[in-house]
């Protein structure tokens, strides 16, 4: 395989991945004060309530250094390897839905069950749970899951991360959407 | 220079969403006969052709919506939302933002899948890129239109 048909759509998908780690943790390389023109190195607070500090171009800086990294990699993973990343990528999509579900089914449980379903709270018992149920599910995988490297993943990851961030910015729309329910 | 660069923008945006549509709509439901009606003629396009421009509208479009026009409305415009307690207006924009730069990110394999000769192998992931960045361009143009009409920069 060419190197570039391997580094190109690692790069979105690693893009992706990277911006939503380095808005999630607000990794930015660094922060442009737009009331007085200043940069500054990585994330620094607001100057004052009037004065915003804005991270997104850190972001983003983070995130291509972050892709062009990983891109420069997968270069060099020989073409053989493909099965393996089809299969962890494959394993790892199917540990995040299932741990997204066992969260919520846990909580659900928990909130309606007694003090000892309080381990149900655990952030540890539902990436324990996922990982049992995504091992257990891999078994059932059909082969044409595992076998070659799918470029659906370039589409659907990004597509994932844009779901991950309606959700992250939902509290600026459940109060109204409550409201107007109400 | 701020109702310039907006009208730039907004000019882009009205450009980008005439080019990803048709390919959108001709990759998704290719005309195949002589086209009869205006719709069969809108779906009746080079789909392929419209790659490059769409990358050089799009990247533009992000440079002069994201690096000259951002600034003025996070000191200006998000802080009058926020002061009138408008939170919907503010997350819709944030997440134009965070739209856009998936998209952005996206571009490359966009370009990469999009390169003649077109190979039948790779039409689904040709149609899923296109329509992610389909309705990025949708979402940014209906939300800073939105944004605009309701504070201005």
């Amino acid at each position: 395989m060419m190197t570039r048909d391997r580094a190109i759509p690692v790069f979105s998908v690693a893009f992706a991945l990277f911006y939503l780690t380095a808005t999630y943790f607000n990794l930015a390389l660094f922060t442009y004060h737009p009331a007085t023109g200043e940069l500054g190195f990585l994330a620094q607070p607001a100057k004052s309530a009037g004065a915003p500090a804005m991270y997104w171009y850190g972001w983003m800086t983070t995130a291509a250094i972050g892709a062009i990294v990983v891109a420069a990699l997968a270069t060099v993973v020989p073409e053989r390897w493909d099965s393996w990343v089809q299969r962890a990528l494959t394993f790892a999509f199917v540990f995040a839905v299932l741990h997204v579900i066992i969260h919520y089914l846990a909580l659900f449980i928990a909130d309606r069950g007694t003090a000892s379903l309080e381990f149900l709270r655990y952030p540890a018992t539902w990436a324990i749970g996922a990982l049992a149920a995504s091992a257990i599910a891999s078994i059932f995988f059909p082969a044409r899951w595992t076998q070659r490297l799918w470029p659906g993943w370039t589409g659907l990851i990004p597509l994932c991360v844009m779901f991950v961030f309606v959700f992250l910015l939902r509290g600026w729309f459940v109060p109204s959407v409550a409201l107007i329910l109400k | 220079m701020i109702t310039i660069l907006l009208l730039l923008h907004g000019l882009l945006a009205a450009a980008l969403i005439g080019a990803i549509t048709h390919q959108t709509l001709g990759v998704w439901w290719p005309q195949r006969t002589a086209p009869g009606s205006f719709f069969a003629r809108f779906r009746a396009v080079n789909v392929a052709s419209y790659r490059n421009a769409i990358i050089i509208m799009f990247v533009i479009n992000v440079f002069v919506g994201g690096v000259l026009l951002y600034p003025t409305y996070r000191i200006g415009a998000r802080v009058a939302l926020e002061a009138y307690r408008l939170p919907v207006p503010v997350g819709m924009f944030d997440l134009k933002e965070h739209f856009s730069t998936i998209s952005l990110g996206l571009l490359p394999a966009y370009w990469y899948y999009w390169r003649p000769p077109l190979s039948a192998e790779r039409a689904s992931i040709r149609k899923f890129l296109t329509s992610i960045i389909a309705f990025t361009i949708w979402w940014n143009f209906l939300v800073g239109h939105f944004l605009n009409n309701l504070r201005g920069l």
